[in-house]
């Protein structure tokens, strides 16, 4: 089955919103449109702020100017992804032009523009490929079919930083193809995809194969949109809902990952 | 992570650097001095957090062996026991006392604390006998209904953190047995209990009754309840309740990267633009309490934001000895908590905070 789906992201220069649509398209699926939250937003540059502090001025950086860093120098799994499917990087504003696809900025994913454009597009699901959370028009417009990768196990690991928590708490590294729905992380499950981990894999490289693993989910997702998705598992809510890491547990995480001890 | 301090490496200074700080507000005088301001220097010594001083000088010592914390504590307990009162209590305020001080019900149960650590450490009788008598006072003072009266913190207003109050007198029940003081301490978080509201809020747990109550007091009261409950081995009844509150604290921690603001009203909602530096940590340190009866990884991150926050706000490279490894009262330290003041008891709870954590991450890499 061939979808028409529209594909959210949260900057411009998403390599993997860029693979994603990309891919959809070679396997003949329909982007009906995209989606891409401006990172000029005040509201969205303060929360950065208050999250992140002073690091978070180079992950604007690399948001706005796509200055993005490969995992490590020797090996990286997203942009060895990218190189193998001949993906060259780029913004969605131009590969959405480059196919006749409408492309919409707006501030926020739950705006009346966002919300327009995916009842306009007639697409049978949202693929989520960042953007914020979303609430109840967006997720309404899209008749709560809005599919999404998630970086832990769900729904055993909801929220923030799922990787990280997957490793510090020993739970096997895992995406989660599901469907959003209105509460954190707690929709149906598509698709468990395990992560392999392999010697000398850091979080960052980690983080690198839940993308790609989370794109070529995605693509398998889209070709499911006719059907029925799944739903809500029971309790997933009482299951636990992270937040972002504190600085001293991602450095155990990592240690934890590489087989060392205390981080000294 | 080569090339680049770890965390534990940070907190291993700024730990240093505050328990140096601690030294230097000992003064000549025989206690440590309140606070330190830019504006008028040093303080008086300041008995009630001398007291519970001790024991964090007590507890740093293994881990800062260069330091001499012990022999330091074990001054601020013979100065405290020459100026305890023959009722067995101490008075309010700071040192020397004025005309009008009165014996303190708060500022006696923080003494306790300094006075049982002491014994627990050196097992010498005349700590644990100072202890005694002041706890016999604190007993014998309470009435029926769990309140002290006179010997508030103000007349007519008894605040719920005086669950911190029960936390030493259940402390010294512990050493001694003494059913008339664990019966009394009892009866005081009966009537804090009785204060809490559905959404988890211990009504009048701040410094005036009906105000928004600073992090400050809204921790001790929480952790009053916290230790009272494992000292009495009873969750349920004083440990339970507290977990609405911990549960938000925990949200908002998140919500505000460990920059909690500084008060909170019934409603848990602020107006303030400052945060309270003594009390980001105290919060701090009831999630890692709270945490050690059950384990979630999460209550730790959200403890090591609070400190990461502190450590944000203190300068330990800083010219100025007096301002070297001290934590404001506010952050900025013109907000409304101790203005333009480096309190004693805010470099206190970043050390116990700073120790419990790293405690907790080591024996997780374990």
């Amino acid at each position: 089955m061939k979808g028409r789906v529209v594909v959210t992201a949260g900057y411009d220069r998403a390599l993997h919103a860029l693979a994603l649509v990309e891919l959809l398209r070679r396997a003949g699926h329909d982007v009906a449109g995209i989606l891409v939250v401006s990172a000029f937003r005040v509201k969205r540059l303060k929360a950065l702020l208050r999250q992140r502090g002073r690091s978070a001025l180079p992950l604007l950086a690399s948001k706005l100017f796509g200055m993005r860093r490969a995992a490590s120098a020797d090996a990286s799994p997203l942009f060895d992804f990218l190189r193998r499917e001949s993906i060259a990087g780029g913004s969605l504003r131009a590969w959405a032009k480059a196919h006749d696809v409408p492309h919409r900025v707006v501030g926020s994913l739950n705006d009346p523009d966002a919300v327009a454009l995916v009842r306009e597009a007639g697409a049978q699901a949202v693929f989520y490929a960042g953007g914020g959370i979303l609430r109840k028009p967006l997720l309404d417009a899209a008749a709560g079919r809005v599919v999404n990768a998630h970086s832990g196990p769900l729904p055993e690991i909801r929220g923030m930083n799922a990787l990280e928590w997957s490793i510090l708490i020993g739970e096997p590294p895992t995406v989660t193809i599901h469907v959003i729905d209105a509460g954190i992380d707690t929709g149906g499950v598509i698709e468990k995809i395990p992560i392999p981990v392999e010697p000398g894999d850091t979080i960052e490289s980690l983080r690198e194969k839940c993308e790609v693993l989370g794109v070529q989910g995605l693509v398998r997702a889209a070709a499911l949109v006719d059907r029925p998705l799944p739903a809500r598992p029971p309790g997933a809510d009482a299951h636990r809902q992270c937040f972002v890491m504190a600085p001293v547990l991602r450095e155990l995480a990592e240690r934890k990952l590489a087989g060392r001890g205390v981080p000294r | 992570m080569s090339g680049t301090t770890s965390r534990m490496d940070i907190y291993s200074r700024h730990l240093e650097a505050t328990a140096r700080w601690l030294l230097r507000s000992i003064a000549t005088k025989g206690g440590s001095a309140a606070y330190f301001s830019p504006l008028r220097g040093w303080s008086r010594p300041y008995p009630e957090t001398t007291g519970y001083i001790i024991p964090t000088l007590l507890d740093l010592q293994p881990r800062l062996r260069e330091l001499p914390l012990e022999p330091a504590a074990l001054s601020l307990g013979e100065w405290l026991l020459s100026i305890q009162q023959p009722s067995g209590a101490w008075l309010g305020g700071l040192h020397p006392p004025s005309r009008s001080a009165r014996l303190s019900v708060f500022n006696t149960a923080q003494i306790l604390d300094g006075m049982v650590a002491l014994y627990e450490h050196t097992r010498q009788s005349r700590w644990l006998d100072a202890a005694k008598r002041g706890a016999r006072w604190l007993a014998d003072n309470c009435k029926a209904d769990g309140t002290w009266g006179e010997a508030s913190y103000r007349k007519g207003f008894e605040p719920s953190y005086y669950t911190q109050v029960c936390w030493p007198m259940l402390r010294v029940w512990r050493q001694t047995q003494d059913t008339a003081v664990r019966a009394a301490a009892e009866r005081a978080l009966r009537r804090v209990l009785a204060r809490r509201l559905p959404n988890g809020v211990f009504e009048d747990w701040g410094f005036d009754a009906g105000a928004p109550a600073f992090t400050h007091t809204i921790a001790y009261t929480l952790r009053g309840f916290l230790e009272s409950a494992l000292l009495l081995d009873d969750w349920s009844t004083y440990g339970e309740p507290t977990v609405e509150a911990l549960e938000r604290l925990v949200k908002l921690s998140e919500r505000y990267a460990g920059r909690l603001p500084g008060t909170f009203d019934d409603a848990w909602t602020s107006n303030s633009s400052y945060t309270c530096l003594t009390g980001n940590v105290q919060v701090a340190l009831c999630l890692l309490v709270w945490e050690a009866r059950n384990t979630d990884l999460r209550l730790v991150s959200a403890a090591a934001k609070l400190v990461d926050a502190t450590c944000a706000a203190q300068r330990i490279t800083s010219p100025l000895a007096s301002i070297r490894g001290a934590v404001g009262g506010s952050a900025p330290l013109w907000g409304r908590y101790m203005v333009m003041q480096y309190p004693n008891w805010a470099a206190k709870y970043h050390c116990d905070a700073l120790l419990a954590l790293m405690r907790r991450v080591e024996t997780e890499a374990r």
